[in-house]
């Protein structure tokens, strides 16, 4: 085994501002990388000039011993350099075949042959364990399929080392086990993975070296088996977390603020009780596809339940609508932020005082000053990073964006917060922070319900846990029954 | 106050659109003696004001994501039912020409908005469908030619001169004046601007977008509406072929003054500019004799630059 890849003395700045400084990265063939580090710390940037979407300031990139200098990513491609990224953009209405071989048809005499397609996308499926037939819709896949579909067309078509971007952010465990039978099919090939991931745990099943990557500088890069998380995570942060997980100020109270009774919605979920008390935490686990998401988005009113009824401090109440629930002090704080927390092009003021916009309203004239009052409040509380009140949301941070939309929910007066996935795709550092968060919420009296597919966060931060499997209630854990083996039971229905 | 270059390239980028207009204006005076008198400038404010009139309409639309093509045709229906109930025969008061105008817009303007938000209509077809049946309602109603007869006191609506200035151009500033006060100073204003960066997350925010879609259909109806009876009492009749493809001009204004087409950026300042300068360059053209089917010629390629500068402006960012 030789070095594949050498990056070496990597600089590169952005309207004068240095993000990356001199950074060296390596990867041996057939070795699994990790390349760790806050959000902003460089890594995509660090990828970005891999792939030949920018150019570097300076610095020496070599692959198989050759230096190279890649204008675009047709370059890094042919030099056998393909990136899976955390976003998947299939085209949903093609078949799994004819999405392998986009820009690569294969053709006779001038007309597409789909059945050569088919045959030769079933032989590349199958080099990597995958049977579904090669003529199934894109749409009909699950994100977990369709990311398989994605390696097996980078690795058919030649990819010696290829970047996964947070390739488990949206994926069930059991799928994750299956793609590290795939990572571990492809490194016998002598195929390199770059793995860039924020669920450190997963490293450690994984990866053989690690590199991290803080404010654009090179920490280290060490060999996983002579680490520990702790040891990564004060790499990446700088500053030793005692403990991510924060403990809880004070105990959920005895009254119930919301009680939920015999939900049904068709396909989705069925006869879902149960009841949520003030201060606490009420952590909500399942597969993907067990009805989580839809269960509060209904309970939010962005969808009218089949059957059942909501009962708010001890009052039936009916939510028909998000501004319903709003009303009633009752936010989702929903998963995908980009698509439904945020206005990306509207700036940090705009999307801070998005709810409270009608309170600042004075005989129909928007009060501007106390807006900004009201966001830079916020942005001082939870430390959220910005230039300024003006700045677009779509310039920041994951982590700075997850905070603006926990903000506009703070600066309104809510009493049940709902949180779908609060920490997708996020550093630790920021992570941290919106634990502390929630355990603030619950310390205030506030109803709290988590979803979350990372288990030990679920666990670190929920009283109870309430498990769904195919849309029904398969159990509820508390105290010392919280644990990932019962978890993972309830939820697959052992 | 020292300025570092980037921010004077901010605020470049931000007033570039007026310095085009300024560049336009110290052009044409340079080549006719015509062009810089008060005199002639009288002239492109009413000839600017009918189109600026719809073009406000039309930003409201067009910040919200959606498009309104049937301005034009709306404008004709208004016109011929305006002219209609102002024959002098008639004697009908004002008031019900102008009611009568601005209601046809608004009707329209809100079956447009019903059919967006609540049917699911792409805003495309449902106003161009709009499009085909006001100028055949307006086509039907007149029978294909023009209803004269107004009263000279319907005539003198826009015909007339009010201090040395034609009563369009106050139209025109009372309408941008509170256009202008309720996108940046008003709820709704902020609201229009939500929906159109990200109605998902707009409506997860409590916001009812569903009724401003309605609504912001509504306004540019109605406004459409009210140049209905601008635009008849200017050429004191009621034309069911008058306005034809002003929508394309309203669309123009806006997209020149920098207003996305996607939605949720872009201000009422850049849209006026932007028709200012469309009529600027006609009232050039018309001084300096050249044929107006360059005009055309003109717009389109103007459209396209002040795009392409502004694909060029975000892919820096």
């Amino acid at each position: 085994m030789g070095t594949f890849l050498q990056m070496h003395g990597i600089r590169k700045s952005f309207n004068g501002n240095e993000v990356l400084h001199s950074v060296d990265f390596e990867v041996q063939a057939g070795e699994v990388h990790a390349l760790i580090g806050e959000n902003g710390a460089g890594k995509s940037t660090l990828m970005k000039i891999l792939m030949g979407v920018y150019p570097s300031d300076s610095g020496s990139v070599t692959v198989n011993g050759v230096q190279v200098n890649f204008h675009s990513p047709k370059d890094s491609a042919n030099a056998g350099i393909a990136m899976v990224s955390q976003e998947l953009c299939p085209i949903l209405d093609m078949t799994v075949a004819e999405n392998i071989f986009v820009g690569k048809e294969i053709c006779r005499g001038g007309f597409v042959s789909k059945k050569r397609q088919n045959e030769r996308a079933k032989e590349i499926l199958a080099t990597l364990g995958m049977t579904f037939p090669p003529d199934t819709l894109m749409r009909r896949l699950s994100i977990s399929e369709m990311q398989m579909v994605e390696i097996a067309k980078n690795v058919s078509f030649g990819a010696r080392l290829v970047i996964m971007d947070e390739p488990t952010s949206a994926i069930t465990e059991k799928e994750v086990n299956r793609l590290f039978d795939v990572i571990k099919m492809l490194k016998q090939q002598g195929i390199s993975i770059v793995y860039i991931s924020h669920r450190l745990e997963e490293l450690f099943q994984i990866s053989d070296r690690i590199t991290v990557l803080r404010d654009g500088n090179m920490i280290a890069t060490v060999k996983t088996c002579d680490t520990s998380q702790d040891a990564l995570i004060s790499m990446m942060v700088g500053r030793e977390i005692s403990n991510i997980y924060p403990e809880a100020t004070n105990a959920p109270k005895d009254d119930v603020c919301l009680a939920v009774e015999n939900f049904s919605r068709r396909g989705e979920f069925e006869d879902i009780s149960f009841s949520l008390h003030r201060g606490e935490r009420l952590g909500i686990a399942g597969l993907i596809g067990a009805g989580r998401s839809e269960l509060v988005q209904t309970i939010f009113g962005e969808r009218l339940p089949d059957s059942g009824k909501l009962i708010l401090n001890n009052r039936e109440i009916r939510i028909k609508s998000p501004s319903d629930a709003i009303k009633l002090k009752i936010a989702l704080i929903t998963e995908d932020r980009k698509k439904y927390g945020l206005n990306l092009i509207g700036t940090v003021q705009d999307n801070l005082t998005s709810i409270i916009e009608s309170n600042l309203c004075h005989y129909g004239f928007f009060d501007n000053a106390e807006s900004i009052r009201l966001a830079n409040k916020m942005i001082a509380d939870l430390n959220i990073k910005v230039r300024s009140t003006k700045q677009l949301v779509g310039s920041l941070s994951g982590g700075n964006q997850q905070k603006i939309v926990l903000g506009k929910w703070l600066l309104s007066d809510i009493d049940i917060f709902i949180f779908d996935e609060p920490t997708r795709g996020i550093d630790v550092g920021a992570k941290n922070e919106i634990y502390k968060l929630i355990n603030q919420l619950a310390s205030e009296d506030k109803g709290v319900i988590i979803i979350s597919s990372e288990m030990p966060e679920l666990i670190g931060l929920s009283d109870r846990i309430l498990v769904l499997h195919e849309g029904r209630l398969s159990g509820e854990l508390a105290g010392n029954d919280i644990s990932q083996e019962n978890i993972m039971k309830l939820a697959s229905g052992v | 106050m020292k300025i570092s270059k980037q921010q004077a390239m901010g605020i470049l980028r931000k007033t570039g659109i007026l310095w085009a207009l300024l560049i336009l204006i110290i052009i044409l005076s340079s080549v006719s003696p015509v062009f810089l008198t008060v005199r002639n400038f009288i002239n492109i404010f009413r000839q600017a004001s009918i189109t600026s009139i719809l073009a406000i309409g039309m930003t409201f639309v067009l910040l919200t994501g959606g498009i309104d093509l049937s301005v034009g045709s709306v404008t004709a229906l208004a016109g011929v039912f305006a002219a209609y109930v102002g024959i002098a025969d008639k004697g009908l008061p004002l008031a019900v020409c102008y009611v009568v105008a601005i209601g046809t817009g608004l009707i329209c303007g809100l079956i447009n908005g019903f059919g967006v938000a609540y049917i699911g209509f792409p805003a495309f077809i449902m106003t161009l469908g709009m499009m085909g049946i006001a100028r055949g309602m307006a086509q039907v109603f007149t029978g294909g030619s023009p209803i004269f007869g107004v009263s000279d006191a319907f005539a003198d609506i826009a015909g007339g001169v009010t201090f040395g200035i034609p009563n369009l151009v106050y139209y025109m500033l009372a309408i941008f004046v509170v256009a202008y006060i309720m996108l940046t100073k008003t709820l709704p204003g902020r609201r229009i601007y939500a929906i159109g960066g990200n109605s998902e997350a707009a409506r997860l925010s409590g916001v009812n977008v569903k009724r401003y879609l309605v609504y912001v259909y509504g306004i540019c109806g109605a406004l459409a509406g009210l140049c209905g009876i601008l635009m008849a009492s200017r050429i004191t009749s009621g034309n069911p072929i008058a306005a034809t493809n002003y929508e394309m001009d309203a669309i123009s204004a806006a997209v020149i003054g920098g207003v996305s087409m996607t939605g949720g950026s872009g201000s009422l300042l850049g849209t006026i500019v932007g028709a200012f300068i469309l009529i600027v360059i006609q009232n050039g053209f018309d001084i300096l004799g050249i044929s107006p089917f360059y005009k055309q010629i003109v717009q389109g390629a103007i459209i396209l630059f002040a795009v392409f500068i502004d694909l060029r402006s975000k892919k820096s960012k």
